[in-house]
């Protein structure tokens, strides 16, 4: 192994990423050629060992304080269900409840049936009425069919049943 | 959500476990704080390191628990919790420096004082700490935020180059690019005073 393939690997050779075979190449290697051993050194010295020693910094108490404030109640999928995200919570956390959710719901329906119920009604009332005028134009056809001394006496006939039905 | 009960019904995850996840998935407070104790410490390590500013990484650290809590129904357990909290600990710190910082046209400078090492956690003396930081600070300051994240999640974090390319979602080979790269950078630097950007 030349000492240029050593640059190129060992950065991962520091690592503990390369397999078994190669980073023993690279340890025999090193072991012999004080130009990469300087190398490792100076990677090893001035840029990797500061940073693994770094330690972690001490967490703010305020951190968890805010997070509290702002967890979810009920952080279950089904509870989110009721939840749209794109609502502003402050003042509209009704909308989530399920029992207002289903309350509006039922008056949705409601503002839907309710019309249609009434135009179903006022419907019956119009067949009813073409029915009668059916049943009326039906009631002279056999009238004028069943006269037998022409049409006048048939006519004379025709005001007294319009008189009648109307009564 | 049945089947992701169902998968929690037995055996830790890492060292929260599985009946904690179960419980801060229903919203339970206790549960909650205990993740959030457990792995508090990478996430707000990993967003100062990041961000190089405390009220910033204080910000992406409570946006990526809310994230987290959020979404811990859907985790689906592929990875392991810990790996799963840095990608959202990463990505939300990423998407900070992309966005926040770039509106307030803020530059990275790593003050003296950011750094408040944990409690009983320093065997290295005052002073020596102090000269290591103000190294860290001065190596990290040269990076750009994506290099700086795989220097950060390889150097300080200790996680394989598999682990990194999984909490980044890029390709293992460049990670190994990006690691290399990171590292001539600051040797040449180091060496010369050179900095021509990352």
């Amino acid at each position: 192994m030349d000492c240029e393939r050593v640059k190129e690997l060992i950065n991962e050779y520091i690592d503990g990423e390369l397999d078994e075979d190669l980073s023993k190449e690279i340890t025999g290697h090193i072991k012999r050629c004080a130009s990469c051993r300087a190398i490792k050194s100076e990677l090893l010295d001035e840029v990797i060992i500061p940073l693994r020693k770094s330690e972690r910094p001490a967490v703010p108490v305020s951190v968890w304080e805010n997070i509290k404030e702002r967890l979810p109640k009920g952080n279950t999928r089904e509870a989110r269900i009721w939840e749209y995200r794109g609502f502003p919570s402050a003042g509209f956390n009704i909308f989530r409840r399920p029992a207002m959710a289903a309350l509006i719901g039922a008056a949705v329906l409601l503002a839907v049936f309710v019309p249609v119920a009434l135009e179903m009604r006022s419907g019956y009332l119009v067949n009813t009425f073409l029915r009668e005028q059916a049943d009326f134009l039906s009631y002279l056809d056999n009238s004028y069919a069943e006269g037998e001394n022409g049409y006048l006496m048939n006519a004379a006939d025709i005001g007294t049943d319009i008189e009648e039905y109307f009564l | 959500m049945t089947r992701i009960l169902s998968n929690l019904a037995e055996g830790p995850v890492n060292d929260i476990s599985k009946g904690t996840i179960k419980k801060a998935c229903r919203g339970d407070g206790g549960a909650c704080e205990e993740i959030y104790k457990g792995y508090s410490g990478l996430v707000f390590s990993v967003a100062l390191r990041i961000t190089a500013d405390r009220s910033d990484a204080e910000e992406v650290a409570q946006e990526t628990f809310i994230k987290v809590f959020s979404a811990l129904p859907d985790f689906r357990f592929r990875s392991s919790i810990k790996s799963w909290i840095y990608r959202i600990a990463v990505n939300t710190a990423l998407n900070f420096m992309r966005g926040e910082a770039k509106k307030r046209q803020k530059k990275v400078t790593y003050d003296d004082d950011i750094f408040t090492p944990q409690k009983g956690n320093n065997p290295a003396s005052g002073l020596e700490r102090k000269e290591n930081e103000k190294a860290v600070r001065t190596l990290l300051g040269r990076l750009n935020p994506d290099f700086r994240a795989c220097i950060v999640l390889r150097d300080i974090e200790g996680l394989s180059y598999k682990e990194i390319s999984s909490v980044l979602n890029i390709n293992i080979n460049t990670v190994r690019t990006r690691i290399k790269r990171a590292r001539t950078h600051l040797i040449n630097y180091i060496r010369e005073g050179e900095d021509h950007g990352l």
